[in-house]
């Protein structure tokens, strides 16, 4: 694998520090994330997710451990706190809380006035960042934020972060809420910008058929502790241990198991539809031509 | 940047003593018996008395004196800024004085009058925060409401006025919720809410007022929706999912209260101390 580009060094964090109500939430984690790669962030809620994610764009400050962005380290106090968050851009789990102007365009161009962009580039930034999330800008430009739908909100959400050139996408839950077609879109843009754009990105999901979709790396966290870190496939292998965790398995994984039980030998470390398909009809196929022996 | 799981609403602390246990109606009314008997005190062997009292109160409620004495901090510079405009402005039978200064008189009786007026405030806050520590905020606005239900017969919504109450509470942490959250969609992109000085942060704060604004609106709409859709049409004739009952506990800790103010009030009057 590549260089990692976010390192997290035995990161504690507690809630009511300092108080008779103090409680921890995350136990002393430590992990790499790899320049370029897709991580999933995968638990039961209350695991600390969301507030490990917060961590990678400086909203949190570690107390106790270390959080290294980019061979920055985050306490540090030198360091430039915008430029870290243009690098690392955090799409929020509703886009509702993400989206506070009144128009499309006024909402992009919050991050660029901040980041000091110049007057004449921000136009032209906001209308490629409605056309790389397939947003006809003629259309889009001037529209009120409340006359969106939900999938449009998203999208326009996904801009306003695009439009500052990040290096790292980070994900809360970002299929949640989504019509089932609103979701394959979603997640084939998120692919398409992934693979263009060269972006690390690192989400969270409760849904696991987005994490087979899209992960090249899964780690599950319960309890403010991680328990596993690996590829997909040798994720969920361990079927009985995620189950136990609280957690479902994806569909494929599911049909899997199924198929297997009513007689049909397809490889259990099958995870995504793809392959399933090439398997059956491998199966079909010598079952076909061993009748035509017969 | 966290505002929401850092910040605590109200005073409650779960528990399983005596004090969390008597029926919140007994203790509201008790309060304020209290409270009637603190501002009537004029001696200063009352003071200790009710100072005891409170300490009985402190270990029967399992809170910590140290805990309450906390939450005094952040009023600490007004009740001194009082108490020196007390002792400054005071204006009574001139006892003797130690300063004066065009109409300034600092005089040995005002300085004794103001402090006493300060244990006393003091004194209010302690057993005003025990009550709101071994007291549910649901406990209490449903005692309130039963407690003025009676005023209904003379027209006053009373119910109306505890649910208006109840929603405002229950509103405060959904507010700060929502305030992190924008806050920190801000703040992902590039706002420094976190820095500058107090103008500045003012101005920036005042980006967040309209979406919270917006957002408070449409949680008021979407409650409406909730309560008419469970049918909620006002206090009348509405039952209560857990009808208390007034315990063994209630009866005693009322008389012996009432037994202890009235004690100590004879004691000190009889004995004329101090």
């Amino acid at each position: 694998m590549s260089k990692a580009i976010i390192k997290v060094e035995n990161l504690f964090h507690s809630y009511m520090q300092g108080t008779p109500f103090e409680k921890e939430v995350l136990h002393g984690l430590s992990f790499e994330v790899y320049h370029g790669e897709k991580l999933a962030i995968v638990g039961p809620t209350q695991s600390g997710k969301s507030t490990l994610l917060q961590y990678f764009n400086a909203i949190f400050i570690p107390k106790k451990g270390r959080v290294i962005v980019d061979e920055q380290d985050t306490k540090d106090s030198r360091l430039n706190l915008k430029e870290l968050r243009r690098k690392v851009a955090m799409l929020f789990q509703h886009p509702d809380s993400q989206l506070f102007k009144e128009t499309v365009a006024d909402d992009i161009a919050f991050g660029l006035k901040n980041m000091n962009f110049p007057e004449e580039v921000i136009e032209i930034t906001i209308k490629k960042a409605l056309a790389t999330v397939s947003l006809d800008s003629n259309e889009f430009f001037y529209r009120y934020i409340f006359s969106l739908s939900g999938g449009e909100k998203k999208k326009v959400a996904i801009a306003g972060i695009l439009a500052l050139d990040p290096e790292i996408l980070i994900l809360d839950d970002p299929t949640a809420g989504l019509d089932p077609k609103g979701r394959v879109d979603f997640l084939n843009s998120i692919k398409f910008l992934h693979d263009k754009l060269g972006l690390t990105t690192i989400f969270v999901s409760s849904n696991m058929n987005d994490v087979v979709e899209l992960a090249d790396r899964v780690m599950i966290l319960v309890d403010g502790k991680i328990e596993m870190i690996d590829i997909p496939e040798n994720i969920f292998i361990k079927r009985e241990k995620l189950l136990s965790y609280g957690l479902t398995l994806p569909s494929v994984v599911e049909l899997v198991d199924e198929l297997i039980k009513s007689g049909i030998n397809v490889d259990e470390k099958i995870i995504n539809i793809d392959q399933l398909e090439e398997s059956l009809f491998e199966i079909f196929k010598n079952k076909n031509s061993e009748k035509e022996i017969d | 940047m966290e505002l929401y799981k850092n910040t605590i609403f109200g005073f409650y602390r779960e528990g399983d003593s005596l004090i969390h246990k008597i029926d919140p109606r007994i203790k509201i009314i008790l309060l304020i018996v209290i409270i009637i008997f603190i501002s009537f005190i004029r001696t200063f062997s009352g003071i200790v008395f009710i100072g005891l009292f409170l300490l009985l109160i402190i270990k029967l409620s399992n809170s910590s004196f140290f805990y309450i004495l906390k939450g005094l901090k952040p009023v600490l510079p007004i009740i001194l800024l009082i108490l020196i405009f007390q002792i400054i402005f005071y204006i009574g039978e001139p006892g003797k004085i130690l300063f004066q200064w065009n109409f300034i008189k600092i005089s040995v009786l005002g300085i004794k009058v103001s402090c006493f007026m300060m244990l006393k405030a003091i004194l209010i806050y302690f057993i005003s925060s025990i009550f709101f520590l071994t007291t549910e905020m649901i406990s209490f606005t449903d005692a309130m409401e039963r407690l003025i239900l009676p005023l209904q017969k003379i027209k006053f919504p009373s119910h109306e006025i505890v649910m208006v109450g109840v929603i405002a509470f229950r509103f405060v942490p959904t507010l700060v919720e929502e305030l992190e959250r924008l806050m920190k969609a801000q703040i992902a992109r590039g706002a420094d809410l976190d820095r500058g000085n107090l103008i500045v942060k003012t101005i920036k704060l005042s980006g967040l007022l309209i979406p919270l604004f917006i957002s408070a609106y449409q949680r008021a709409e979407d409650l409406v929706l909730a309560m008419e859709s469970r049918c909620y049409r006002g206090g009348e004739g509405r039952t209560r999912r857990i009808a208390k009952k007034l315990t063994i506990l209630d009866f005693t800790s009322f008389i012996f209260t009432v037994l202890f103010f009235s004690l100590t009030f004879l004691t000190i009057r009889y004995f004329r101390l101090l």
